[in-house]
């Protein structure tokens, strides 16, 4: 059997095996290093990303809706609000006629109820298959043909049965198609087309459920999709159809976008912030601790160099500890970090109103190997100004000062 | 084998030069014991780290082999102490997170070299009379052990020199005759010893030393 080598690595492990208050310390300060950076890294990126997709998928360059009711529009396209309010159906003919204007489609909004009618409490959104060009994109797998009268599409956190049908109003609806996340309020809210909704409000009337809606004329609509002419500005497009309708407001896409970009870069800088802070007092504390360290360790070093260690072995003994104890510390802190961030990112991302859509599995990893890199650097660079000073000590002197 | 000529080690103390090792000759030749005595402050313990190229003398020469030892580089004097010499320092020095028998296997592993060391190590313990505490640690060991076990591991490499600084300073007398009568028994076997006691262990010196005394860092044989 061969025999164990005492290498650097062993002695190392040996040394930090044998101090364990001083191995938790530095493992923890590691740990708060790579979790931090790991976990703030992939919070970040996941809005990020969340943002792209939102940005990519909008659909329309402009939303209007009812007068007064932009903030709830917001809410229901980016955080799955439940919410509802109307206007008439005639208003699409009007906005189609402003010049720039290049297709516009109707939504219906409608909620359903916490109550014994309906699975669960969420947005529905009908659209109308021969003008959209909002929802398609988002309903891709489905056939050519797309929603089916009476089939519903769901998002990505709505949980059908087991039958793969929603119960809503008092009736069970077969599940079509559940989109994939989108990170917007898509994602809590069920989708239909204008016929299915119909017959899910008469569904209702006969469960003696009355709507808002029910108070507008025939064809009331709660929002127009719209989409430019390519070169048209939307802030002056939507300039116009509120001076040629007073009574509707505008959401533009872009601004929303630009919004929550604005947000995100807050949120940014408060989490580098926090990073440079962090890695301020690491790099203290870690420089402080390994200094103490080799201070008081004066003697078992002195030792090696009587035994003809060279200045460079002492030193890489040290060095080691310090990689592996970072390596350890950063091990934890990027699994504590994961641990943290994945189950409640999403949480998190809708508590800020920002969109989250976790970062790809090889961005992850490639992150988190960063993350550990450089918590491994940080502690070698702590430790070698300790580890240079000890090799540049007479021995001799250590020696006696050790003692 | 080892020659130091005008050996001299200078120090400051309050704007105050003086010196701590003053033109000291010696040589030790192969099988020989050497016994340096002398009161604390003496500048024995300095002589010893110059001799060991471990402190760098004001002036003077050290020579082993013929060759300058002084004007090589880090490596090669941490090479020549680990393969020549076999080093015991002064009081505790066994490294207290490695069992015995790693402490004694340590000096093998500090240089690039092939072979194994495991079956020697328990042989050198064997031979100072510890082989039954190999797994234990340095804190489970009487003075005596431990001092045993620093002289296994100073004869690890098979060293041409062992040089001892106190290596019975605070041990029992009969403890000390015991670890006296070991360096008689390397010398025999032509491993050259040079020691390092205070005064009153000057009186147990390994028979057959060469004694030597120091005083205000000056070197003088004794009859």
């Amino acid at each position: 059997m061969a025999e164990k080598q005492l290498t650097s690595w062993r002695l190392a492990g040996e040394n930090l095996r044998r101090q364990p208050l001083r191995v938790v310390c530095l493992t923890a300060v590691a740990a708060i290093l790579a979790g931090a950076l790991f976990g703030g890294a992939i919070f970040t990126t996941g809005i990020q990303t969340g943002l792209d997709v939102l940005a990519a998928r909008f659909g329309a360059d402009l939303m209007v809706v009812p007068a007064g009711n932009a903030q709830k529009a917001e809410a229901v396209l980016l955080g799955g609000e439940p919410n509802y309010f109307y206007f008439n159906g005639d208003i699409g003919r009007k906005i189609a006629q402003v010049p720039g204007v290049s297709r516009v489609s109707p939504q219906f909004f409608l909620t359903s109820l916490s109550a014994e009618c309906c699975d669960l409490p969420v947005q529905l959104i009908a659209f109308e298959p021969e003008t959209d060009f909002v929802v398609k994109p988002w309903l891709a797998a489905l056939p050519a043909q797309g929603l089916r009268d009476g089939q519903i599409a769901v998002g990505c956190d709505i949980l059908a049965r087991e039958n793969r049908t929603v119960k809503l109003f008092g009736r069970e609806y077969p599940v079509a198609a559940q989109i994939g996340k989108t990170a917007t309020g898509l994602d809590r809210s069920v989708l239909m087309n204008m016929n299915t909704i119909r017959t899910m409000i008469d569904h209702a009337h006969q469960e003696k459920l009355h709507f808002l809606a029910d108070d507008e004329p025939a064809g009331a609509i709660s929002a127009v999709m719209v989409r430019l002419d390519g070169d048209r500005s939307p802030a002056t497009v939507a300039r116009e159809i509120r001076r040629e309708n007073p009574n509707v407001e505008v959401v533009v896409a872009q601004g929303v976008v630009r919004q929550i970009g604005q947000a995100l870069r807050r949120l940014k800088g408060q989490v580098f912030a926090v990073l440079v802070a962090l890695w301020v007092v690491a790099a203290t504390v870690l420089t402080a601790v390994y200094s103490g360290s080799v201070n008081e360790r004066k003697k078992e070093f002195s030792v090696l160099r009587l035994l003809g260690a060279t200045r460079a072995k002492v030193a890489g003994i040290v060095l080691s500890e310090a990689f592996l104890t970072a390596l350890i510390g950063g091990l934890i802190g990027v699994v504590l970090a994961a641990l943290a961030v994945f189950p409640f990112s999403t949480y998190i991302g809708d508590r800020l109103q920002l969109p989250y859509i976790p970062p790809a599995a090889a961005y992850i990893f490639g992150m988190a190997l960063f993350s550990l890199a450089l918590v491994a650097v940080a502690g070698l660079l702590a430790a070698a100004y300790a580890a240079y000073k000890i090799g540049r000590a007479e021995t001799y002197l250590t020696m006696r000062a050790g003692e | 084998m080892l020659a130091a000529t005008g050996l001299t080690k200078e120090y400051r103390r309050r704007g105050e030069v003086f010196n701590a090792v003053d033109g000291v000759d010696l040589t030790v030749a192969k099988g020989e014991i050497v016994s340096i005595v002398g009161r604390s402050g003496s500048g024995k313990s300095t002589l010893l780290n110059m001799l060991a190229g471990l402190l760098r003398p004001t002036a003077g020469a050290v020579r082993f082999d013929g060759q300058d030892i002084l004007g090589w580089r880090d490596a090669e004097i941490s090479r020549w102490r680990n393969t020549k010499i076999g080093y015991m320092p002064q009081g505790q020095s066994l490294l207290a997170n490695l069992n015995v028998l790693d402490n004694v296997r340590l000096p093998f592993f500090l240089a690039r070299r092939d072979g194994e060391i495991t079956e020697k190590a328990s042989a050198r313990l064997a031979q100072v009379g510890i082989a039954h505490l190999a797994a234990n640690f340095p804190a489970e060991l009487s003075g005596g052990e431990a001092r045993r076990v620093a002289l296994a591991r100073a004869l690890i490499n098979a060293p041409e020199l062992l040089i001892a600084d106190e290596p019975t300073g605070d041990l029992d007398l009969a403890t000390t005759n015991e670890i006296m009568k070991l360096f008689a028994q390397i010398a025999g076997d032509g491993t050259a010893v040079l020691l390092v006691t205070h005064e009153a262990e000057a009186v147990i010196s390994p028979t057959g030393a060469r004694i030597y005394e120091m005083a205000g860092g000056k070197l003088a044989g004794r009859d």
